[in-house]
């Protein structure tokens, strides 16, 4: 246990390095380019103008109100899904360095995390000039300044739990992502549930779905509402469990990662 | 006098994970038939790579380690290292340690050398003003010159040995881990390289060395470790050790 804490206060005082790390390795494959990073925020742009335009457009739905919603479900998510895409490669990707450097593991997830949330913050420049364009401009509400920190926090802790199992179980390293495709599509990211789903079909997709809690505290203050007390539950106890799990993989198993790599 | 490093009762062996170890189904199956397939061995391996050691190094101490393949020369230097965590006892490291284990992994092929350059350091714990004035010297003496604005992924395997060398006797470690000496590098290079370690060690901080080159040894180290299938067969003054008959003196 002292030894898991020994590694987070030291992989937080190389704050330098892995900021300057994470954002080098972001900007580095945008140079030569006209909108450089700006780049990033391509396929969010994308996927979320292809979304819009079916529900706006084809089902006739209000664009503005439409496509901030989509556009910010899909900011949310890009950065949330983290957990389960690059979370699950933070160790294996970093094996030649684990293997012959005792840098504090948790200076990998680290990293990892910064990069996702600047990738959020590049996406977040282009999402505020989309939402212009289209006239659904809001003033954020105050309260994504907790949802941030609640959003970070388990992505650090699941990040760093997903990424101790697949370096030791490989199969899952490829299994993460095709999950996290499938959560995509089955929590209110891009549609929202309406009055239609009820009982178990609700249960599944929002009541109890800690990633819906997790996208929401983040969209609703970015379109200028409250998230609900419901969802603020689920961020909340997808925090807390992350913190549990943290403390039990990296206490017990920490020291296995470089054999694991 | 304190030492430096000190070692006690150290004892580490590692799993090695065999493909059906690694896949969630089979472990999932294993669990199912209450994990007999993975306790009998088949499938996680456990090597007792180190047992029993314990040896202390104090100011200026060459060490030099010396076994068969496979006696845990690299496990020991890497658990020096603290990359591994010992299953049993202790190993205590006073200082920064600067290690050479794997010359090239550790290196970042995408970034160029001086961004590499500024990577170890940061990691070593160095302040940012501290690297960059050091960089002229690092340069000059691996000899990159332009080489050292490309990336890393454009050096030979020589340049790379030389860049981390560079990099890891310039920042003043305290203890210095090596493996092999230096795999690679021109002849000229090496002669250099000799040199600068002459003048690391004569600032009196402890190196290890882990080596099968017995003329090495005696020409630089004053203490000897010797391994045995992970068991410490000898530790003790250079001039102790028989190298020909493998029997103390």
């Amino acid at each position: 246990m002292n030894k898991a804490f020994l590694d987070l206060q030291k992989g937080l005082a190389l704050y330098k390095v892995w900021v300057y790390q994470a954002y080098h390795e972001i900007s580095s494959k945008y140079r030569h380019t006209i909108l450089g990073s700006l780049w990033i925020a391509g396929s969010m742009v994308t996927t979320s103008l292809c979304l819009s335009l079916v529900f706006g457009i084809i089902q006739g739905q209000d664009l503005r109100t439409v496509l901030p919603h989509i556009m910010g479900g899909i900011l949310a998510y890009t950065m949330i899904s983290f957990i389960l895409t690059d979370g699950a490669e933070v160790f294996i990707n970093a094996g030649g360095i684990i293997k012959n450097h005792a840098y504090p593991f948790t200076y990998y997830v680290f990293e990892g995390v910064t990069r996702s949330f600047l990738t959020f913050l590049h996406n977040l420049i282009v999402f505020y000039i989309a939402i212009a364009l289209v006239g659904g401009l809001r003033v954020p509400s105050w309260e994504i300044l907790l949802g941030l920190p609640v959003v970070l926090m388990s992505m650090v802790t699941w990040g760093t739990f997903v990424g101790m199992m697949a370096s030791r179980f490989r199969d899952l390293r490829f299994m993460m992502p095709y999950l996290s495709q499938l959560i995509f599509f089955l929590t209110p990211i891009f549609w929202t549930i309406g009055t239609n789903a009820k009982g178990w079909r609700s249960a599944i997709v929002a009541d109890y779905n800690p990633f819906y809690g997790l996208v929401e505290v983040i969209r609703a203050p970015l379109l200028g509402q409250a998230p609900s007390a419901q969802c603020w539950m689920l961020a909340i106890i997808a925090m807390v469990t992350g913190i549990i799990a943290w403390l039990l993989m990296f206490s017990a198993f920490r020291r296995r990662i470089p054999f694991w790599v | 006098m304190s030492s430096i490093v000190s070692v006690n009762g150290l004892e580490l062996s590692y799993p090695i994970y065999s493909i059906r170890a690694s896949s969630i189904r089979n472990t999932i199956a294993n669990l199912a038939v209450g994990g007999k397939l993975l306790k009998d061995g088949q499938d996680v391996i456990h090597v007792r790579a180190l047992e029993g050691l314990s040896f202390s190094l104090y100011e200026g101490d060459r060490l030099g380690i010396i076994g068969h393949n496979g006696a845990g020369k690299t496990t020991l230097l890497k658990v020096l290292a603290g990359v591994y965590e010992p299953d049993r006892g202790n190993v205590t490291v006073h200082g920064r340690i600067s290690s050479m284990i794997d010359v090239g992994l550790g290196l970042d092929a995408s970034l160029t050398g001086r961004e590499n350059i500024m990577t170890m350091g940061r990691m070593r714990g160095f302040p940012t003003r501290e690297i960059i004035a050091k960089i002229p010297d690092m340069v000059e003496f691996s000899e990159l010159g332009g080489y050292v604005d490309l990336p890393v992924k454009a050096y030979s395997a020589g340049m790379q040995a030389r860049l981390v060398f560079a990099v890891a006797t310039t920042l003043e470690p305290d203890v210095l881990l090596l493996d092999e000496w230096i795999g690679a590098g021109d002849a000229a290079f090496h002669e250099k390289a000799a040199n600068r370690m002459n003048d690391i060690l004569s600032q009196s901080r402890v190196m290890v060395l882990a080596t099968h080159n017995f003329g090495m040894i005696q020409s630089v180290c004053n203490k000897l470790l010797v391994l045995n299938g992970g068991r410490q067969e000898f530790f003790g003054k250079v001039d102790q050790w028989d190298f020909n008959l493998r029997a103390p003196r």
